[in-house]
């Protein structure tokens, strides 16, 4: 359904993707794993056909990105890892909206409308502008959205990225059930932990590179096991990023908080702050990060790791 | 779910017109633009015509004085909300798309460039419109006090909508081209009035200066001096404001609505000219159609950096 063949993009002076190949089946749910910077967003952006690649072609349901764009977005539904609604549209509006974009006719776009709130149960909040919504309601509503033409790929990037961790079950729950629909969908994710249980194939991008690719666990079999950091403190996000994002085995970090409860927040708990940090050093080199936090006057409140 | 069928209908309304259009004629600020604009511009021609109306003769020529003033009046106010209202609307159309980060989502549906520059524009044009069309009926004041012929009435809609179109799109390229909102706006209000505003006072500065120099003591005329003057003509052509004043002044000499002829002393040359608001019209148009270009080619340029 998805070829990916030798795939470049350089900007001046910068190679984002260095000859990337790859073949996700039909029905495939395909996690692209890879740290901030690895090239995932520019793979989808080039598979949605807002960037041009500088070398190599992507072929979506026999379409190549590079000489027939819109035939390539008619198979395509592209939710970006952070979009935007129209503030003056209600949920039922802005799908319509999107239907009316893709050619859907008119006397469709209604009931495809509510069809496709039912689905990302949505559909009491059809009346509700758009940017009233959680951001776990706005991403049920972004994926509404992309398959408002009813397109045999999806390409998410950055799947649960700002979701609490109920949301992001529901939004696994959702994606398994438009895989079971006959949808193919590409997803970029930090770490394979993210996507466990949910991907079926799999892809390791490093610097551009696909390391490893195929079947989820033959990848997670021959991949080095990330694990997850969760560190809660107090005090300033960025030091603590910079100060992480330095240290030795650290592959990703990525801000996470969940909302506080009425009592958490009484207690002041809400002043906390959590970094989700994605490992693969030794355990001498976690308790690096762990002093040269504390030494450098990160409070320092809770450092674990997460099965 | 139900599988929708795909394709793209040519006659039907644009989705992008359609929403933007809601989105405005859906807020109460729309209404409150367009009742104050016209309560502005009603109350201000009735003080013209009273103020006019004291100090006239009361005669049909007095009266005709009247209806010129108001006539004029009102077409200054045409212009300034086609040089300056237009641009407003669509300094943000594609900069704002950006920052809500809802540009990307639009670029991949199947809408082309050239139908989203399009939406945009008729979307924008279409309010600025409704407020011209709002204030035509205040003209049939000034037909009816005299000393104003319907062809004037031509040279005003000509420049008015040439600026208009123009305007708006000189904003939507510059939008399309700025990452804020701000700065599109900034940009396109400096260039505006540079042309507006600036362009008569730099003829009115320039002809001041070179009549002094040309004509020093006798204030005659000269083949160089008449030379001067028709460059400075077709300058102030390219400004809606004095473009309209020229055009007048040579229709009230000489009755020629489309063309004037300047006068080269001593050379018996006869030089006949599109009249300053052909040459406007003209000019806008052909800007127009490559700044319209420009914008598609600006909003289809696949992302290189």
């Amino acid at each position: 359904m998805v070829e990916v063949q030798a795939l470049s993009k350089s900007y001046v002076g910068r190679t984002v993707l260095d000859g990337v190949s790859l073949s996700a089946p039909q029905g495939a749910i395909f996690g692209v794993i890879g740290p901030r910077g690895a090239g995932k967003t520019t793979l989808l952006k080039i598979l949605a056909t807002l960037v041009a690649p500088t070398a190599g072609d992507a072929f979506v349901a026999g379409a190549s990105v590079v000489s027939e764009p819109l035939r390539v977005r008619r198979q395509v539904g592209y939710l970006p890892n952070d979009f935007g609604v129209y503030p003056d549209q209600t949920c039922a509006e802005y799908v319509e909206f999107f239907a009316a974009c893709y050619g859907v006719p008119a006397r469709e776009r209604a009931a495809l409308a509510a069809d496709l709130l039912q689905l990302v149960d949505l559909y009491h909040r059809k009346d509700t502008p758009a940017d009233r919504l959680t951001p776990a309601m706005r991403y049920r509503l972004g994926i509404a959205r992309v398959l408002a033409h009813d397109p045999r790929v999806l390409l998410l990037d950055e799947l649960t990225a700002g979701l609490d961790p109920r949301a992001r079950v529901e939004a696994r729950e959702l994606l398994k059930e438009l895989s079971s629909m006959g949808k193919t969908i590409l997803l970029t994710a930090p770490n394979l932990a993210e996507v466990q249980d949910l991907c079926t194939h799999a892809a390791i991008l490093h610097a551009g590179q696909i390391t490893q690719a195929g079947p989820f666990d033959e990848v997670l079999a021959t991949t080095p096991p990330y694990r997850t950091i969760a560190v809660k403190f107090l005090g300033d996000v960025r030091l603590a990023m910079n100060l992480i994002k330095a240290a030795n085995g650290v592959v990703d970090v990525q801000p996470f908080n969940e909302p506080a409860s009425p009592s958490d927040a009484l207690a002041g708990v809400t002043l906390l702050k959590e970094l989700r940090v994605t490992f693969d050093g030794a355990y001498a080199d976690a308790s690096v990060l762990l002093r040269s936090l504390m030494h450098s006057g990160v409070q320092v409140v809770s450092f674990a790791e997460e099965n | 779910m139900r599988a929708p069928h795909l394709k793209l209908p040519a006659l039907e309304l644009s989705p992008i017109f359609a929403k933007e259009m809601a989105g405005r004629m859906r807020s109460a600020r729309a209404y409150m633009v367009l009742t104050v604009y016209l309560a502005i511009v009603s109350g201000l021609s009735v003080l013209l015509y009273m103020v006019s109306f004291l100090g006239s003769p009361r005669t049909v020529s007095g009266s005709g004085a009247v209806g010129t003033v108001v006539f004029y009046f009102l077409v200054g106010m045409q212009v300034l909300l086609a040089s300056f209202v237009a641009p407003a609307f669509t300094a943000g159309a594609i900069s704002l798309e950006r920052e809500n980060k809802t540009f990307d989502v639009l670029r991949v549906t199947l809408l082309t460039p050239a139908q989203i520059v399009w939406a945009k524009l008729i979307s924008a044009l279409g309010f600025t419109l409704l407020l011209l069309f709002a204030t035509l009926p205040l003209f049939s004041l000034a037909f009816l006090l005299g000393g104003v012929e319907p062809r004037e009435l031509i040279i005003a809609l000509c420049v008015v909508f040439a600026s208009a179109l123009m305007y708006a799109l000189l904003a939507l390229y510059i939008s399309a081209r700025s990452r804020t909102t701000v700065g599109a706006t900034l940009s396109t209000y400096a260039i505006v009035l540079g042309v507006v505003i600036g362009i008569p006072l730099a003829a009115l500065i320039g002809s001041s200066t070179v009549s002094l120099a040309l004509a020093p003591t006798s204030g005659s005329s000269s083949p160089l001096a008449d030379l001067f003057d028709t460059l400075l003509t077709l300058a102030i052509s390219l400004s809606p404001i004095s473009a309209i004043a020229a055009s007048q002044r040579f229709f009230s000499a000489t009755g020629e609505l489309w063309t004037f002829t300047p006068s080269f002393t001593g050379s018996g040359l006869a030089l006949t000219l599109p009249s300053p608001f052909l040459i406007l019209t003209g000019v806008y148009l052909i800007a127009s159609v490559i700044l319209y270009m420009l914008t598609v080619r600006r909003v289809a340029r696949i992302e290189q950096q």
